[in-house]
């Protein structure tokens, strides 16, 4: 070609996808460093953990107080992280999801486009740069995470694990907003479907599984054996009249036991092919990332372990399918134990939200790509 | 010599509606040509596709020799290109934007700021380097916009509007720099409503009418064909008079010089004619010239190819 003809005076050479994914990312941040709005965002949020912190420290403290016990704040530290992911999940929107339509309607976009930078370069400094500012309202927080975390005594291997659950879900987030900033032309229409999206997955996960499990109740009958009526009143004849316990207990023993089977309708609820709805909630997410291990000495004192273990039981009907038997000996219902059976969860949710993004990535990258093949109506890509 | 921009059959429509159809152009480098036509002709469309941004629906593009549809990259590092629209990033001082754009060219370091201080001393911005870019007037933002496109020295420059709402002066800095540009092997094709501004700098026409580029033929044709002139004399009866004589037909109008007279004239032949017999009868002239620019001629010429006799608006000067 003519290309020694019209060679530039120097080299020019393209920056590459990493270069240029950085270069998009430190301008991004930089830009965001200047806006008042951030800042003032993150000292809001550090006074506002601050009073959650405290008012949860107080109210702990007076509820072991009243009852006498040992003064335990082990909940806090659950507590605390539930409160920075719901946080983040109301700023990550906001923070993310205007970042390329903003570009768009200021008209700094296609001149960026019109350069060497890639189309993936972009779009994931973009991500990136979001992300890291989601995660900087994580380090805001961190005084008050790392105070509850030993206030409540907690393995800190466990604030590891939640600085990484909280993280991954910043991350996830950030992610669906600069995706959808991608492909949505209007700012506000794009941040408003980033803020669904979030709810669809914290709010809209446990509907969809609330109604599946009201559809999918079915009501059985079933039978089952329990004492009689004339054993009962043999039972209470014996402490009737009498306050020596010895005398009651052996009257007790004395009472020949007698069975019947009576029969009755349970509502019964399959939960095991439905749970699964339930794993890309991201609060399910992070308390079975940081739950302690369920045969772990406070299994189910926090909200970690409580929604954790609900969710994993919820993999096996077996529980509550059984016809059970209170004669002759009473016994309890075989659920200790069986929600440990339960697989870990969170990384399915996790494979579910990365899909997502990774889907919604594509479908950013293809609006976004130049020459551009199609234009929404009305639209100028200058 | 191989164009520097060359578009073959380019068509591009959005929906149902045709926005360019089967549009042909080519720039030497260092020609400066302009592309006109009347709003909504399809300019913009053109130049997105030119600038690589938008997909022809049919046609190629050659950028420097470099084919822009299957390889824009290629194409990018030969091509600058300047919106109509004049996007800032507002938190970003002058400086840094320029930095920031050599960053997307691979330029870092002392390369970078070297290149950033050539520019801010080329487009005048040096005074206003470390200022906001959301605090620029118009005229200062349009010297960014074309630093920006000038980073990383490109062999084709696409202006889109450049010279709207700049005032008199910057108009001439910026036809200046043009001119320069050119001059060391630019190729550039530059849109403008303000043709007396194209008239003067650029060295070839192309017209955009209806998404369909005209044949070169038709726009020289249209550029050579006379048309109306404007007279000034220092004494205007006997200017009158000599006209009545001569039998060319005139209309008087006022402007800030005086009042002027305004004939038609056939061709460029015919105008000269009528001036060597005014000025032979002693009509005192100073002044002789077309009516509106050539360019400006010809636009509403092909802009309404029906009407033999459309006339270039008279414009006071």
């Amino acid at each position: 070609m003519t290309d020694t003809a019209l060679a530039p005076a120097f080299e020019i050479r393209p920056p590459g996808f990493w270069r240029g994914l950085l270069h998009i990312a430190a301008l991004e941040l930089r830009q965001r460093l200047r806006s008042r709005t951030l800042l003032v965002l993150a000292i809001v949020w550090f006074c506002l953990i601050g009073v959650v912190t405290g008012a949860m420290w107080l109210w702990l403290s007076a509820m072991s107080g009243a009852y006498g016990q040992g003064f335990d704040s082990y909940p806090l530290f659950s507590v605390i992280v539930y409160f920075v992911l719901l946080f983040g999940t109301l700023v990550a929107p906001a923070i993310s999801a205007g970042s390329i339509s903003a570009e768009r309607s200021g008209g700094t976009l296609a001149t960026t486009q019109v350069t060497l930078i890639g189309t993936w370069s972009l779009l994931l400094g973009k991500a990136l740069a979001a992300w890291i500012t989601g995660f900087a309202f994580l380090v805001v927080a961190a005084p008050f995470v790392v105070a509850s975390l030993l206030l409540s005594r907690t393995d800190p291997l466990q604030l590891l694990v939640a600085v990484l659950a909280l993280a991954l879900q910043i991350g996830v987030f950030t992610v669906f907003g600069v995706a959808l900033s991608a492909m949505i032309s209007s700012q506000v229409f794009a941040i408003v479907t980033a803020y669904l999206l979030v709810a669809l997955l914290s709010i809209g996960t446990l509907i969809a599984f609330a109604l599946s499990v009201g559809v999918s109740t079915r009501y059985v009958d079933i039978t089952y054996q329990t004492f009689s009526p004339s054993y009962w009143n043999a039972v209470d004849a014996c402490s009737a009249g009498s306050n020596d316990e010895a005398a009651i207990a052996r009257c007790t023993e004395a009472v020949p036991v007698e069975c019947v089977t009576e029969a009755t309708t349970v509502p019964i609820s399959p939960t095991s092919g439905i749970w699964w709805v339930l794993t890309p909630n991201p609060f399910v997410i992070v308390a079975d990332m940081v739950a302690p291990r369920a045969d772990g000495p406070r299994s189910s004192d926090d909200l970690f372990s409580g929604i954790s273990t609900l969710v994993r039981g919820l993999q096996d009907d077996r529980a509550q399918a059984q016809a059970w038997s209170d004669c002759p000996a009473p016994r309890n219902a075989p659920a200790a134990g069986s929600a440990e059976t339960g697989a870990p969860v969170w990384w399915i949710g996790a494979a579910i939200q990365l899909t997502l993004a990774v889907g919604l990535l594509w479908a950013g990258h293809r609006r976004l790509r130049t020459p551009a093949a199609k234009l929404p109506r009305g639209a100028r890509v200058a | 010599m191989e164009p520097a921009i060359e578009a073959v059959g380019l068509s591009r429509s959005f929906g149902e509606i045709p926005v360019v159809h089967n549009a042909t152009l080519s720039v030497a480098p260092g020609e400066i040509t302009a592309l006109v036509g009347p709003n909504g002709s399809g300019k913009t469309t053109l130049m997105l596709m030119l600038a690589t941004l938008l997909r022809p629906d049919r046609g190629t593009v050659r950028i420097a020799g470099r084919d822009a549809i299957a390889d824009p990259l290629a194409a990018r590092t030969a091509l600058g290109w300047m919106p109509d629209a004049l996007g800032v990033w507002p938190a970003l001082t002058v400086r840094e934007t320029l930095l920031a754009v050599c960053g997307m060219y691979g330029l870092r370091g002392a390369a970078a700021a070297e290149r950033t201080d050539e520019l801010l001393a080329q487009t005048e911005l040096a005074e206003l380097a470390g200022q906001r870019s959301n605090t620029l007037s118009r005229g200062q933002k349009q010297r960014l916009s074309l630093a920006r496109a000038l980073v990383h020295r490109p062999r084709v420059l696409l202006l889109d509007e450049p010279a709207s709402g700049l005032d008199p002066e910057a108009r001439l800095t910026q036809r200046r720099m043009l001119t320069e540009l050119a001059a060391d092997g630019v190729a550039i094709l530059v849109t403008s409503h303000v043709l007396d501004e194209l008239d003067e700098i650029s060295t070839g026409v192309v017209f955009l009418r209806r998404g369909l580029t005209t044949a070169p033929e038709a726009v020289d044709a249209a550029l050579q064909r006379g048309s109306r002139w404007r007279i000034r004399s220092l004494d205007e009866r006997a200017l009158v008079a000599e006209l009545d004589r001569l039998g060319i037909p005139a209309t008087s109008r006022a402007s800030l010089s005086g009042t002027v007279h305004l004939i038609d004239a056939a061709d460029e032949a015919a105008a000269a004619n009528a001036l060597s017999a005014l000025v032979a009868a002693g009509v005192p002239v100073v002044e002789f010239s077309p009516a509106s620019s050539a360019l400006e001629q010809a636009f509403v010429r092909l802009s309404h190819p029906g009407s033999e006799s459309a006339t270039a608006p008279e414009e006071p000067r």
